[in-house]
């Protein structure tokens, strides 16, 4: 059955996409990876376990982590996604100037080391640092808070713990987000 | 007072003299049967007890004890696990051989009659949420084997917690329930029909005591005899009707349950909710042949298997909505055309919750999603993301609509108010 | 709970294997150990690492945030193979192209006790002490720490990983 394609139009890392005809059953990280040369959102299982792929909608009710290997495409039409590209701060020449707090967290506590899942983890911290900070949480409940937001990406490499840390600490460090 | 008068309330004093001391007699157990006889009263031997462990262990698997005496990350078979109902809240008990607080100092004919009569050692009622109603038609010697097996276990030492009001002051009252809806014998085998025949009939009436979930009950909490297993409402799901016909409706035949109630996946879907725990304590070490039993008799024992329901897609308008958000949400796991991904995802052309004759299980399902699980034989089939907080409730109306007029062959339309009573409750 | 007096052999003649250098050339050995905290709920089988301390030598760290987090993630590795990580044999096995990481249980973080977790790594031996290969090493002690561990909880020892909580179940059933 071959699907027939459609125009798609949406807003990545802040910018306008589109229309660019995609077909009605593509995935998004398809999209991503095939149209629009990002391919910083990994492809590793394909089906919604491993979270490489998770990128952010932004929405009316804040942030939420999605992941694009099993969310069409045209799920997004008209909505707001950000991509690991678009974390950090970039001049006029689009080199990067300054990496966003989790990213900067994630160097210098030597958080990943083959980097494949990096993005995925940058999504979900990005997303709970945000929703902190209209609902901050209470320091007994930061590192189980942590581990819900995070808990279901999966990594080979790290372990996790310096993941984790590096997220426990840019949290203990930005003023609003941790409660008493 | 006019000597009418005075022959009125002499004969009403009369009535209601009767009828109290007729309830006293009900209550004290005067009306009350026992099935379990006289040799229950000699103790078995050590070595007797000793050759019925292995068995025990099977019927004890088959009856699904653990269901409710082993609470959620409690000991097993150690009580403890909780009960809401409408008017309280019900403990199940201890039934590790603990001398003090379990069935330690049990003997075999208070084992018998806590199973099969409802009454605990002590001459204490049974609440029915024991299903000594099913129980009753268990036989002596199976019985004695699963006291035999649970007897062998490790004693754990938790004491019962008390059940909230007003249970215990409504214990005495049993008698009277008993009188509804406790048979005064067990169900014997029918020599007219075949051996596997009885035997799936005592696999799903007494060991697998089926009905007590899938019967619906009436205001006084029996199971109604006329309505046996055409399905009821169980904490918020639809336990759905496994008569013959129920089944047709699903989309099984004897072979594919036969498969289906060991693994607890198939075609026809994954057994979720309560059903989850009934594959993952008891349906799944059943025997091939004891399987095949209970999907004969379900199905009717008809001797050739009949064929599937066939549900194609009818013309029913459904709006685009529905299938773009089926292509867009669901397709990557459950497939374009509803195939589903072996091992990993179950396939919704062939799902019977599409075929449902309500809408709800599979709504709760879209809603609140399900956990990833492992099932027999190396299966896990992974988390359904629940899209309630993705989908508002004319999106999901619109989904579940396509999906069970496509695949269901379900012309019912799901409304708002159904999807909103599906909707966790805002805290 | 079983055994849980330690015996301690005398060791009466220490003798290290000789040097073979096969095809990688090594010469040095680092030393690992682990000690695992576990809990084995015995009506659902389940394992739940607790918490996991560590011991290393290897000579000089070049990178030691490198050295630390190959410790953690070997230490996660280990954690699969011993509890997680099934590969049945033959047909039904990974090998027929269908599996992915709903049927290959991969260690997430709850599962190896992330906030819980300790190493520590012993100096050098002094400041010519060249840097060893740590890589695999850092997997291996938790295994056994792991399978040591539930039997010292149920009284059955299992010969095989991984141990699974239907194996448990069966040895306790």
């Amino acid at each position: 059955m071959t699907m027939r394609s459609s125009p798609l139009s949406l807003s990545v890392n802040g910018k306008p996409v589109g229309p660019i005809n995609v077909p009605d059953d593509m995935m998004l990280l398809d999209v991503l990876h095939e149209y629009l040369g990002l391919t910083g959102s990994r492809v590793s299982c394909g089906q919604g376990i491993c979270h490489a792929c998770a990128v952010i909608i932004d929405g009316p009710d804040g942030p939420r982590e999605i992941r694009s290997c099993i969310t069409g495409a045209h799920f997004f039409a008209g909505k707001a996604i950000r991509t690991v590209e678009g974390h950090a701060e970039r001049d006029a020449q689009g080199n990067v100037v300054r990496l966003s707090p989790v990213q900067q967290a994630f160097i210098e506590h030597f958080a990943f080391q083959c980097g494949y899942c990096t993005p995925g983890f940058v999504t979900a911290a990005t997303v709970l640092v945000e929703r902190l900070k209209t609902s901050p949480v209470a320091r007994p409940d930061l590192e189980a808070a942590i581990t819900k937001a995070l808990g279901q990406h999966i990594c080979r490499c790290t372990g996790y713990v310096r993941y984790f840390e590096a997220v426990r600490d840019l949290i203990l460090a930005t003023p609003g987000l941790v409660r008493g | 007072m006019s000597p009418r008068f005075r022959r009125f309330t002499l004969a009403a004093a009369v009535v209601v003299g009767i009828g109290a001391m007729g309830a006293l007699a009900v209550m004290a157990g005067l009306f009350a049967t026992s099935v379990v006889d006289a040799s229950a009263r000699t103790p078995l031997a050590k070595e007797e007890m000793k050759e019925l462990v292995e068995r025990g262990r099977y019927l004890t698997r088959a009856a699904d004890c653990a269901a409710c005496h082993t609470a959620e990350g409690g000991a097993p078979f150690a009580g403890g696990r909780a009960f809401a109902m409408p008017f309280g809240t019900l403990y199940s008990t201890n039934i590790s051989p603990d001398p003090e607080t379990g069935i330690g100092r049990w003997t075999r004919a208070d084992f018998q009659r806590a199973v099969r009569d409802g009454v605990a050692a002590g001459g204490r009622h049974l609440y029915p949420a024991m299903p000594y109603v099913s129980y009753r038609d268990l036989t002596a010697t199976d019985t004695d084997a699963i006291y035999a097996y649970l007897m062998s276990r490790s004693p754990i030492r938790q004491q019962n917690r008390a059940n909230t009001f007003p249970f215990d002051y409504v214990r005495p009252t049993l008698t009277f329930w008993n009188l509804l809806h406790l048979p005064a014998r067990g169900v014997a085998p029918e020599p007219s029909r075949p051996a596997a025949w009885n035997r799936g009939r005592y696999l799903v009436g007494a060991l697998g005591h089926c009905g007590e979930c899938h019967t619906p009950r009436d205001l006084t909490l029996g199971m109604i005899p006329s309505r046996y297993l055409h399905g009821a409402r169980i904490e918020d799901v639809d336990a759905p009707d496994i008569t013959s016909a129920g089944l047709l409706l699903m989309g099984f035949d004897a072979g594919s349950l036969a498969r289906y109630l060991p693994a607890g996946m198939g075609p026809q879907g994954v057994m979720n909710f309560s059903m989850y725990d009934v594959v993952h304590n008891s349906t799944r070490y059943l025997t091939a042949d004891d399987a095949a039993a209970m999907a004969d008799y379900l199905m009717g024992s008809r001797p050739t298997p009949a064929p599937p329901a066939q549900a194609g897609p009818i013309p029913v308008a459904a709006p685009p909505g529905g299938r773009q958000t089926y292509v867009q949400l669901c397709s990557a796991c459950h497939g374009v055309d509803g195939e589903g991904i072996p091992h990993v995802s179950p396939p919704l052309r062939t799902n019977a919750s599409l075929r449902l004759p309500s809408p709800r299980n599979l709504l709760v399902v879209v809603v609140a999603g399900l956990p990833d699980r492992p099932l027999p034989g190396g299966e896990r089939l992974q988390a359904m993301p629940g899209f309630g907080t993705l989908l508002d409730d004319r999106q999901i109306a619109d989904l579940v609509n396509y999906l069970r007029g496509t695949w269901g062959g379900t012309p019912r339309t799901v409304t708002l108010d159904e999807v909103r009573a599906v909707r966790p409750t805002q805290p | 709970m079983t055994d849980g007096k330690f015996h301690f052999v005398e060791r009466r003649q220490v003798v290290y294997p000789p040097v073979d250098r096969l095809n990688a050339a090594v010469t040095n050995y680092s030393g690992m150990a682990t000690l695992a905290e576990i809990a084995v709920d015995t009506a659902t089988g389940k394992v739940d690492v607790l918490s996991h301390h560590s011991i290393l030598e290897c000579g000089s760290q070049v990178v030691p945030q490198l050295v630390s987090g190959q410790i953690q993630g070997g230490l996660a590795m280990g954690i699969g193979h011993a509890l997680l990580e099934s590969l049945p044999l033959y047909e039904d096995g990974p090998g027929d192209g269908t599996w992915n990481w709903n049927r290959y249980r991969l260690p997430h973080a709850a599962d190896v006790a992330v906030w819980n977790q300790t190493a520590e790594i012993l100096p050098p031996l002094s400041d010519t002490d060249p840097p060893k290969g740590i890589a695999e090493v850092v997997m291996i002690a938790v295994v056994p720490a792991i399978a040591n561990a539930v039997t010292h909880a149920i009284g059955k020892r299992f010969y095989a990983t991984p141990i699974t909580a239907e194996q448990i179940l069966e040895a306790l059933a």
